[in-house]
């Protein structure tokens, strides 16, 4: 699904950055979905060591997008005085990432 | 034996009365900082205009880092049960925001033919709600 969505976002030239299509936005909400399924597929051994990786990721893939929402706001404020609402999907996307990155870091150091 | 035990992965928790302080955060930002922004709006309207925006980051601030305290914070007695429910809890966190968030614009689009967005800062306060909420009640039921 996630590859779907980039590869159709590539072919017909959607700019997922246009936050103002609806197009972008389905497409958006597809990538979700899959890094949503792809994050809560079994692993094709699931001990209770991948059990604490997963829950560590989790874990710092939810600090990390606190401090990011706390934090950014805050710096542009300091910068420019406005006040800027964070996208949702960014917070969502980011997340995932951060949670995919550190649970594959940490399954390949294992 | 000593080697293995050094690379086992292990969950960082803050201390007990970290749950107390975020509680507290949350609070003071939900009530105190609610009645200034009342008292300041009737008192210095011109004062309030120019510090609104800066009051409001702060205020969503707080509260997100007290919850975020009280949800990090050990329990009393921490033992596999407690790190099984704290990883189903966050699992269910995840799956019921990126729901909503898939959801509710979806909706309003049908609803309104409008293109609308969550504010990113309530994603996150419904996130850690939802974790705190699944991880007491289901502590409660075992």
């Amino acid at each position: 699904m996630l590859l779907g969505a980039i590869i159709i976002s590539i072919t017909y030239k959607v700019d997922l950055g246009k936050y103002n299509s609806i197009s972008s936005k389905v497409l958006l909400d597809v990538i979700i979905i899959g890094l949503l399924l792809f994050t809560f597929a079994k692993e094709k051994i699931e001990d209770e060591l991948l059990m604490l990786i997963r829950l560590q990721s989790a874990a710092y893939a939810l600090i990390f997008s606190v401090l990011f929402t706390v934090m950014l706001p805050l710096i542009i404020f300091v910068i420019d005085s406005r006040d800027i609402n964070v996208p949702d999907l960014a917070i969502i996307i980011l997340s995932l990432f951060v949670y995919h990155s550190i649970f594959t870091f940490k399954k390949l150091r294992m | 034996m000593e080697n293995l035990q050094k690379h086992q992965p292990q969950l960082r928790l803050l201390p007990n009365y970290f749950k107390k302080i975020g509680m507290g955060l949350f609070l003071f930002a939900m009530i105190v900082l609610k009645l200034v922004f009342i008292y300041l709006k009737e008192l210095n309207p011109v004062w309030f205009e120019n510090c609104h925006d800066f009051l409001r980051i702060v205020g969503f601030d707080i509260s997100i880092i007290g919850l975020l305290l009280f949800a990090f914070a050990k329990d009393e007695i921490e033992d596999e049960l407690t790190l099984l429910i704290r990883l189903q809890s966050i699992a269910y966190a995840f799956i019921f925001v990126i729901l909503f968030v898939v959801i509710k614009p979806l909706y309003a689009f049908i609803d309104s033919n409008q293109i609308s967005e969550v504010d990113g800062k309530l994603i996150i306060i419904l996130m850690l709600v939802v974790y705190i909420s699944t991880f007491i009640l289901r502590k409660k039921k075992m």
